[in-house]
């Protein structure tokens, strides 16, 4: 199974008993899911650290501790490979969201069945009538039967 | 000592049997450093205050940086 994390699906997993976390614990022993992201996501995680720090109320080298350990999980996708399915991206999904959008398309051209995961209702909503699967946390949790 | 029984492929098999090791030593130490480094994670976690509210704001926080970056890509 390939799943695209969105911002908000990685930032989850620093919930206090949120289920993110769970997802990405059960991963790392099962391996089952094959987590891809666009490569500037892990960098713009980075740059907003201080944010991280000041809303988790964590240490800024637990949180890197945090993040590690969950990017670790998450191959991060050259620009250049899904660089042409951007321009499309953005005309077809939430002004927000494109760059996953532009790597489900390269990674459908490339034979493959992405689902974009994200708790965002509007970005999922759009999703269905684009031809992309989107899932949220939630229905993947129940899909895996870990809830 | 209990007892636990795995199911791997023939090819890993066939490569494990090129080493000279005690596999139920290596199996026992994978697993409790997994479970160890996964409680650590856990442990720091409880400490968050962070909501799912805060979660979603910062996660569109972190999205608008990447769009930003994404466009400036795609009109080059």
């Amino acid at each position: 199974m390939i799943i695209i994390p969105d911002a908000n699906s990685i930032i989850s997993a620093l919930v206090k008993k949120g289920k993110a976390l769970e997802l990405f614990e059960w991963n790392d022993l099962s391996k089952e899911i094959k987590f891809l992201a666009p490569e500037n996501l892990s960098i713009e995680i980075r740059r907003n650290i201080s944010l991280i720090v000041e809303k988790t109320g964590l240490l800024e080298s637990e949180i890197t501790v945090l993040l590690n350990k969950i990017e670790a999980q998450i191959e991060f996708i050259p620009t250049s490979k899904f660089k042409k399915f951007l321009a499309e991206a953005i005309k077809i999904s939430p002004p927000n969201d494109f760059p996953y959008v532009a790597l489900a398309r390269f990674l459908q051209s490339d034979g493959k069945n992405p689902t974009i995961l994200s708790n965002d209702k509007e970005l999922l909503k759009s999703l269905s009538s684009r031809a992309i699967e989107g899932i949220s946390l939630h229905e993947l949790l129940f899909k895996l039967k870990l809830i | 000592m209990a007892e636990f029984k795995i199911e791997i492929s023939d090819d890993l098999k066939k490569k494990m049997s090129g080493l000279s090791m005690n596999w139920d030593s290596v199996i026992d130490s994978f697993i409790r450093e997994k479970l160890f480094e996964w409680e650590r994670i856990r442990s720091i976690v409880s400490r968050s205050k962070l909501t799912e509210k805060d979660a979603l704001e910062l996660g569109r926080k972190i999205n608008e940086g990447l769009v930003k970056r994404y466009k400036n890509i795609s009109s080059e």
